[in-house]
Formats: structure tokens, sequence, C-alpha cells
């Protein structure tokens, strides 16, 4: 090995750079390093530290990061094996100091293996002894009932609102319509207009009037709404009662979460929209059947299973899962960006891993997907990527007026229906025979452009987004989020993450003048060190401050 | 069926604002049915001064 080499590691190893060897010290590292493959143990070690001005280690430093499985009572390593041995203390400096000097000092110095280990947190855990763990887990005494997918978004306070509030209406109106001398449409709109309390809801109700009349004859009666009303009542409360069913399930589910004594991973999303829920659910359900985490026996929280009664509730129990699962799990396949990236940067500053889910959109794939949604599905589809993808109107340019013209045919079809929370297949059939050339083009664009917004949302999330990377308030260790782009790269993270077995490189970013701790699976930097001198005293002096002392002289 | 058609990328904006009151559900504090039933029934509930209009019709 070469002393300028040696030089190198020594300042990766310690974080301070070697100061100028004397030409005899230069001459005691030569002869000691000429030899590779010769062995050296940890005294050996401490005598190449001190001949080059740095503090000496204590044994279990030496052993675990230098001859790690070496169980000799003399533990040696060869003169090449120091490269891997400054390697092993980096990645363990990086993810549980965010620091080398102050790791360097902290651990060199402990003198029993118990305590390095603690000061290791979990990174030092064998992985076969946490599968051995996992899969010796007792069953649970108690499982969610599932809720199937197509009644999860009735979870969503959107959906319920809509539900509760399409019943009452047509409920309303059906009174209405049977109080006498409401035979005529003017009639009937006075009455509501004077019978009504709330301004929306008299809107709301001559709006439904409207769509009727719109989409029957001329010739049509309140006697004619009142037969339809009538026919779409035992609907409307099949639905409702649906909804009470699904969020008695959920609740009960909520409490089944609540109670059980492991919390793996944490799935977090925040949902509006039906599709938003369906896409969810299809996303934790690929994740969750696959074999690698089936067999770990491990726990996790699906919000599309859960209801909760009020925000406050909802809020707190996002916050308990955040703190008790090992790993959370963020789809950004959803609407509400802001909240989403406020929330996983929150998760990151708590020190735990998040995965960022951003699917690599298979096109062709995509579109069969689309294709048979409802169309004021498609129609909230284009809404969301509209907004989301910047590109959209100048990608599409030549298409703006096909879109235009597809979005009318939806509002067309959409305003023959009464009623957002049931839908006629057999309608929806046939719009989708009648338009389909035009379905797939449309479904084509949206994604297309579906493709391009992951394709995004995953490289800034990797390189720019200032809220990718968190410091941990506690520690301040800097956490970076790991961004899969498929279910199997999401479900080997997760294994990986829950198994110890993340592996990383590390990396000198000159760009940032930065230490990058990069996990090799998708290249995401999970982890940074500054190598900027001042702020790295100046931070870890705060930071490292004994307790008790005070912050300020204000204080 | 032809449909008019009204064309350009501003039209296209217009058209797919957001227009169904869906930030105005995120102001719900409470979603169980028996909340959100009861806050629908009081706003669809006739006004006092309709309720005599209507016994006298």
């Amino acid at each position: 090995m070469e002393i300028e080499q040696f030089e190198r590691l020594l300042e990766c190893l310690t974080g301070t750079p070697v100061k100028d060897l004397s030409a005899s010290e230069r001459q005691f590292l030569s002869v000691a390093l000429s030899n590779d493959n010769k062995a050296i143990g940890w005294s050996q070690f401490n005598e190449l530290l001190l001949i080059a001005n740095k503090d000496r280690v204590e044994r279990p430093f030496f052993q675990y990061f230098f001859c790690p499985g070496n169980t000799r009572t003399e533990p040696k390593c060869q003169v090449r094996d120091i490269v891997k041995g400054v390697e092993r203390f980096q990645k363990a400096a990086m993810l549980c100091f965010g620091n080398f000097i102050y790791a360097y000092r902290r651990l060199s110095r402990l003198t029993t293996e118990t305590e390095l280990r603690r000061e290791l947190l979990g990174y030092c855990r064998d992985p076969k002894q946490l599968i051995k763990r996992f899969r010796s887990r007792k069953p649970k005494v108690l499982e969610i009932e599932r809720v199937p997918r197509d009644e999860t978004y009735l979870m969503g306070y959107l959906s319920a609102s809509e539900v509760v509030a399409e019943h009452a209406r047509a409920s309303r109106l059906h009174e209405v319509l049977d109080l006498k001398d409401k035979r005529t449409w003017r009639a009937l709109e006075r009455a509501i207009t004077s019978g009504v309390a709330d301004l929306t809801e008299r809107q709301e109700l001559s709006r439904l009037i409207s769509k009727f009349r719109k989409r029957t004859s001329r010739s049509s009666s309140p006697d004619d709404l009142q037969e339809t009303i009538r026919d779409d009542l035992p609907l409307l409360d099949g639905v409702l009662q649906k909804l009470r069913k699904t969020q008695a399930k959920g609740e009960k589910n909520t409490d089944v979460y609540l109670t059980w004594d492991h919390m793996d991973i944490y799935f977090a999303t925040s949902m509006r929209k039906r599709w938003e829920y369906e896409d969810l659910y299809d996303f934790v359900s690929d994740v969750m059947r696959e074999k690698q985490l089936q067999t770990l026996n491990v726990r996790h929280f699906d919000p599309t299973q859960s209801f909760e009664k009020n925000r406050i509730d909802k809020g707190l129990i996002e916050s308990l899962m955040l703190k008790r699962a090992a790993c959370t799990v963020y789809s950004v396949q959803d609407t509400d960006t802001l909240g989403k990236d406020s929330e996983l940067a929150a998760t990151l500053a708590q020190g735990k891993p998040v995965i960022a889910y951003a699917p690599n959109i298979d096109v062709n794939r995509r579109v069969k997907q689309l294709i048979g949604q409802r169309p004021v599905v498609l129609k909230e589809r284009l809404q969301f990527v509209h907004v989301a993808d910047e590109g959209f109107t100048a990608r599409f340019a030549n298409q703006i007026d096909f879109i235009n013209n597809f979005v009318d045919r939806i509002n067309a079809f959409e305003e023959k229906t009464l009623w957002k929370s049931i839908s006629d297949p057999d309608e929806v059939a046939k719009f989708t025979r009648a338009n389909l050339a035009d379905l797939k083009r449309f479904c084509r664009i949206i994604a297309d452009s579906e493709k391009e917004i992951y394709n995004k949302r995953a490289q800034t999330l990797q390189k720019h987004h200032p809220l990718a990377i968190q410091v941990n308030l506690d520690t301040g260790v800097a956490n970076g989020v790991l961004v899969a782009r498929d279910t199997q790269t999401c479900v080997e993270l997760l294994f990986r993450i829950l198994t110890n077995q993340l592996e990383f490189n590390v990396k000198e970013d000159q760009q940032t003048n930065c230490w990058l701790l990069v996990e090799r699976l998708t290249e995401s930097v999970f982890r940074v060190v500054t190598k900027d001198r001042k702020l790295t005293n100046c931070f870890w002096n705060f930071y490292r401050r004994e307790r008790g002392e005070e912050d300020g002289p204000e204080n | 069926m032809a449909q008019k058609t009204e064309s350009g990328p501003e039209v296209l904006s217009l058209k797919l604002r957001q227009t169904d009151a869906s930030w105005e559900h995120q102001e719900k504090t409470v979603y169980t049915v028996e909340a959100l039933e009861r806050e629908i029934r009081e706003k669809l509930a006739p006004k006092k001064e309709a309720s005599k209009e209507e016994a006298s019709d």
C-alpha cells in the first residue's frame, strides 16, 4: 500500500487529514505497509495510527470493522484489508452518526463489544437472526376484515359526503314531489326555493331537476321525475347501507391495527378520489403478496382498510403508525403533492427509512387499465395530469382540440347521469363501445402524461427535492428517501430494510462537497455528510453538547 | 352526435378546473354517516316560513 493511499484512508477513518509526516515517519510507514499480504493485529494497527499522529483504537473497534467474523482471541487482518475496514467504518458512521470525526472519537474508545453494538443501533444486527425472529412470530390474535377493492373509496370523507348527500337530496326531492300541487316544473322550483333552508342545497336540487329535464323529452313532468327517483332511491339506499357497513368494518380494522403488537410497514398516502383508493389497494396488494415478505410474517398498515371518525383521530393514528413502523412507504401516485411531500419529510426527520414509490409506467398496459373506467374517472385523471405535468400543454399541443372535444363528450355523458354515487355499467359499456378509438387515444394521453409525471417525481426526489433529505432533529443525522420505480424493487427494499441487508456505496460528491451513502439497488442517497469543516464543527458542537448546558447567554 | 367544441389550452384549463367543491369537503371534521346525515338533513329541511306555506296548500 502506498503512503498517500494510507494517508487518505486515515483521513476517511478519523475525519481529519493526516498532518505533514516527517521523513522518518514516512520511512516507518513505507516499511510497515510494503507488503499487502502482511497480517497485522490490533496493537500493530494502533502503531500505524500513532506513527501518523492519529488516536489509537480499542480492541472492539478493530475487531468489528477490520476483522468482521473473525472470532480468534487475537484477530488479525491483512494490510490490504484496511481499505474495506475503513469503508465499513464509514458506512456505520454515516448511518448512525452522520459524521466521521465524532463517530471515530466515540466508537474507537469503547472497550466492550456490547457498548459498540449499542452505538451502532439496529445496523449491526445479524440478518439471519432477524429473519429467524420474524419467522418465529406468533400468529395474530385478531385479523382485519378485508374491504373489497371496489368499496375502499367509501373509507374517504369525500365519497362518504357524496353518498350521504345524494341519498338525502333524493329523499327530500321525493318528499317535495309528494306534496300536492307540484305538477308543474315552476311549482316544483318554487317549492324548493321556499322549502329548503340552505342555498347550496337549493342549487343542487335545481341542478338535479335541470339534469333530468335535459336528458328526458320536453314533455317530461315532475311525475316522471318522481318515478325516476322512486326507481333510484333503492339503489342509493343500497350504497348508503354499503357505506355504513364499510365504515363499521373500517373502524374495527383500525382497532385491530392499533392493538397489534408488531407494526413493520406503514403505507402512507392521502387519498380523496375513488381511483386513488383503488390504485393504492392494488399497489399494497401487489407488494404484500410477494413471497419474500409473506415468509417474514410482516405486519403492515393499509390505509384503504382503515376508517377514522374524524380528522383529529386520523392525524393521531397516522402519527402513531409512523412512530411504530420500522419503515414507511409513500406512493406518490396521488394528487396531494404538497401534503404528501411534507409528510414524507416529517417521516425522514424521525430517522426511519422511507421508500417513495413512483411507478415506471408501461404505457400500453396502462391504457388497457384505463379503458372501461367510468368516464368521470377518466376526466378526474386528466385533471390530475393536466395540473401535475408541467409540460402537458406543450407536449400535447397538437391534440388539444381532440382533448377538448372528448372532455365535452364525457361531460355530456355525465350530464345524463343524475347521481355520482351510482353508475349504470351498461351505459358506461355503451359509451366505451361508441367511442372506442377516441377513448384509446384519450387514455394514451393520460398514460403518457402519467409516465412523464412519475419519471419527473422520481428524479426530483432522488436529485433535487429540498425535502428529500431531512435532518433527524434528535441525532443530527441527515436522512434521504429511497426511490422505487416498480413493486419488485419496493419488495426487495422492504425485505432488506427489515432484515438489515441494505447495501451501500460510499461516494465523494465533488459538486456538493459531501460524502454520500448511496443505496445500491435504487442509487438513492440514504445519508449525507458534509465535508465543510466549519459547518461540521459548529453543527456537531451543538448537537453533541451535553444535556443540562444552557443553549446561549439569553437562557 | 356532433358536439360543439371550443378549443385551445385556455378553454381546456377552464373545463378541467375543479368544480366539485372537493376542497370544501376537506373542511369537515367528522366523517361518520350519522354526522354527515345530520348536517345534510339540516340543510335540506324546510325553512320555518315555508312549512307554514306548505301546510296551507
